[in-house]
């Protein structure tokens, strides 16, 4: 009896039991996303492992220093100034192009001629060249014997405009740059949200008498504002990051006018070859990056359902 | 239960990762192969490595466009086949300390400047030449290297002690050209407005206050490296301050000590801060010894403070508008020292071996030949090197004639070579030392301390603090 109900368990387990390919199958659909996350997570984790030893390129050999590095990081004034310097670049750089961008995406959506369409073709040609390039582009301009635009300055009696030289003006001059560089890619998105709006409200707003203030307040503004929304994600986290054009200028100078966290991070690491003091500097800056996003994903997701209705 | 198998799965990823980690940095590999042999020859012969291949990775200078074009005469010559690389210098040191640091194999020959021997050598990644030269099995007999400046050969040498001078020790490169700091002016635009050649530190002062807008609102005195970074304290304020009878740091017991504070360091530091201010460009804490070389060539600059190589090159006619008005001289000395004091700062271009490497014979074979005699002498001439660090190729009769066409070079040379060598004290915080030094000099010109006393002594706490780590061990 015992023999028979062993029997007919086994035989029931057997029945039951799925083929391999089909056991293994949700492992190989997950298999490709498992390896891409592993490998978008494994430098964190490297970043965190090396954030707690002592290794740096002068040496062979390191060690394990637990939370040092952290400690002297948050003790040390430089950090705190750096992270002022990326604040201070991060909004500066925001304002002015999400303004900028928003300001003539608008402008070029007005009307629909040879003109504005000559426009938004030339307009994005900077977004065509690499910062670096960019950033050479303008020494050259403002340089004291052949700059283009030294020489403009000279006609309204301004010599010698110390640009990256001088503290008071080198975040003006970085950010000139990077206004340059960036606002055709915020003017990029914004024209593309405008030009995918619904036409029926604001054909209603015209039969309502509505003014284009009250259109653009009522209407433009919360029916772009996943676009904004979107442009400001990415160019947040690009701002906040910023190093290519300051280091091609100023290298983080005068003095440490311009340190932001990168560069700080990149010296550390690279001019005073001591990897475990960097490493701390960019997971913050990760951490805040991580921190701002998800915020304005979250905004994001919450306008475009609004947008839904 | 399932979410236990996705978490063991995921530790398991992470402890193998872990491991290889581990492995990748601090592990101690064995080297491939020794310094003295691998090959077993009775006596030299240029095929002796015939079939191997070496990696190479040049910085962008002047130096290796020769190199590159006789290649292919090495090739053919030593049966080695060479893949090399060229990496700009904004990004060419990143890129070896990695390497090195790595332990790669994939890295034989490198360049290299004193002040990365220091951090280098000290760690064991460099291969001591010496050694290789005392091999008559290894080495060429025409090699020579007694016909190398002594003193810029003992710019590759060090024995790996922080505050020990250079020239003892280990042989960890070898020299493929040298700059000293020299004076550069405009004799067009100083006859034109009825000056001096200023010989005194005062008179250069006075002199770079008169030139300034001498043609125009834009155009200023004199031209100085500025731009944040250690090029801008080892050229000109470097060696001025070495003039001035200031010093760096001093040992004191089993420690260095930085001395910025010393009254002859901030009156130095000082007089230098009033130069820039009063005589040198608006934008001087963005300019680099190009944009330096090339205000002084436009005829924007009346006066240049810089390394050799960039004033010789300014007076070549093709490479400046005012390269025929040009004059090389020495750097002015300071009130009241003689020629006695003159001291020039010492940068030496060397060409080193990894220690790591897995063709250590036929790298030293690169070595010898691109160091050599036959290709110096030749290179100098028709890539216009300055300065040769082979005596033999200094005084051919045709590189003579070259430095002939640039007015005051030759006598300038002679009056400095023997003051010429590495003034700074050797230690591994070099590059983290000198950036901070250029930090507070580019503060001091901005007038951010009440007085260059109160920068310098912020700077010397600074400095101590950074070199707190180091202990000196004989």
């Amino acid at each position: 009896m015992r023999g028979n109900m062993a029997k007919t368990k086994q035989t029931g387990q057997k029945l039951n039991k799925k083929p391999m390919n089909l056991r293994l199958r949700p492992w190989l659909i997950i298999l490709p996303t498992l390896v891409v996350t592993l490998g978008i997570l494994y430098p964190f984790y490297q970043a965190v492992f090396y954030s707690l030893t002592d290794y740096s390129l002068k040496k062979p050999v390191w060690h394990f220093v637990g939370l040092k590095n952290w400690l002297e990081m948050f003790k040390g004034v430089n950090f705190w100034h750096s992270l002022w310097v990326t604040v201070k670049y991060t909004i500066a750089a925001l304002v002015v192009e999400m303004g900028l961008g928003l300001v003539i995406a608008l402008s070029l959506n007005r009307k629909d001629n040879l003109f504005t369409r000559i426009l938004k073709v030339v307009l994005i040609f900077p977004l065509m060249v690499s910062p670096v390039i960019a950033t050479l582009l303008f020494k050259l301009m403002t340089n004291s014997s052949v700059g283009v635009v030294e020489r403009f300055l000279n006609l309204f009696g301004v010599y010698g405009f110390p640009w990256t030289a001088d503290s008071s003006t080198a975040l003006f001059s970085v950010i000139l740059i990077d206004t340059w560089v960036y606002t055709p890619f915020v003017l990029l998105l914004i024209l593309a949200g405008l030009q995918g709006l619904p036409k029926s409200p604001y054909e209603s707003a015209m039969i309502d008498g509505g003014s284009a203030w009250f259109t653009f307040k009522t209407l433009t503004l919360p029916l772009l504002k996943p676009v904004i929304l979107i442009t400001l994600i990415f160019r947040l986290c690009a701002a906040i990051q910023e190093f290519s054009i300051i280091y091609s200028t100023t290298k983080g100078g005068p003095g440490d006018t311009l340190m932001n966290l990168s560069l700080s991070a990149y010296r550390d690491a690279f001019t005073y070859s001591s990897i475990g003091k960097a490493v701390p500097q960019i997971l913050v800056l990760w951490v805040i990056i991580n921190f701002i996003s998800s915020k304005l994903v979250k905004a994001w997701l919450k306008a475009k359902s609004a947008n839904n209705g | 239960m399932k979410n236990k198998k996705v978490w063991k799965f995921l530790g398991v990823i992470l402890s193998v990762s872990m491991m290889f980690t581990l492995n990748g940095c601090g592990s101690d590999k064995k080297e491939k192969s020794q310094g003295g042999s691998n090959t077993d020859h009775a006596e030299f012969s240029w095929d002796m490595c015939s079939g191997d291949t070496i990696t190479v990775l040049f910085n962008e200078h002047q130096y290796v466009t020769p190199i590159i074009e006789k290649m292919e005469d090495f090739e053919k010559l030593t049966g080695i086949k060479v893949e090399h690389s060229t990496i700009p210098e904004s990004n060419y040191f990143d890129k070896i300390g990695t390497l090195l640091n790595a332990k790669s194999d994939k890295l034989d020959i490198f360049m290299t400047g004193p002040y990365q021997i220091w951090e280098y050598g000290s760690a064991g990644y460099m291969e001591d030449l010496q050694p290789y030269i005392d091999n008559d099995k290894k080495t060429n007999p025409d090699f020579d290297s007694d016909d190398f400046f002594q003193s810029i050969l003992d710019s590759a040498r060090w024995d790996g002690v922080e505050g020990h001078e250079m020239g003892t020790g280990p042989l960890l490169g070898l020299p493929m050209g040298f700059e000293s700091n020299v004076m550069i002016y405009n004799k067009r635009i100083l006859d034109e407005k009825g000056l001096q050649v200023p010989k005194t530190t005062s008179e250069l002062l006075e002199t770079a206050r008169a030139l300034q807008k001498h043609n125009g609102e834009n155009s200023y005195g004199v031209a100085l490296r500025g731009e944040l970074g250690w090029g801008t304290i080892i050229t000109a304020y470097q060696s001025l301050y070495k003039m001035w009878g200031a010093t760096d740091f001093e040992v004191e017991g089993d420690k260095l000590v930085s001395k910025v504070n010393s009254p002859e360091a901030v009156e130095m530091t000082d007089w230098y801060v009033k130069l820039i201010q009063e005589g040198g460009s608006p934008t001087w804490a963005s300019a680099t010894w190009s944009s330096c070389g090339g205000e002084l060539g436009a005829g924007t600059a009346a006066i240049m403070l810089d390394a050799t190589n960039n004033a010789f090159s300014q007076t070549i006619p093709e490479n400046a508008a005012e390269a025929e008005n040009l004059v090389i001289a020495p750097i002015p000395l300071p009130d009241g020292k003689t020629d006695a004091d003159t001291k020039s700062q010492l940068w030496t271009w060397s060409l080193a071996m990894n220690s790591a490497s897995a063709h250590k014979d036929a790298a030293w074979l690169f070595l010898q030949y691109f160091s050599g005699k036959e290709y110096q002498n030749e290179s100098s001439v028709s890539a216009k090197i300055v300065n040769t660090p082979r005596q033999s190729s200094y005084d051919q009769d045709a590189y003579q004639e070259l430095l002939k066409n640039s007015e005051g070079f030759v006598e300038t040379f002679d009056a400095t070579v023997d003051y010429t060598r590495m003034y700074y004290t050797p230690e591994t915080y070099f590059f983290e030392v000198s950036q901070t030094w250029c930090q507070t000099l580019q503060e001091l010109v901005e007038g951010k301390y009440a007085s260059t006393q109160e920068g310098m002594d912020k700077l010397k706490e600074k400095l101590d603090e950074i070199v707190s780590h180091i202990e000196i061990t004989e």
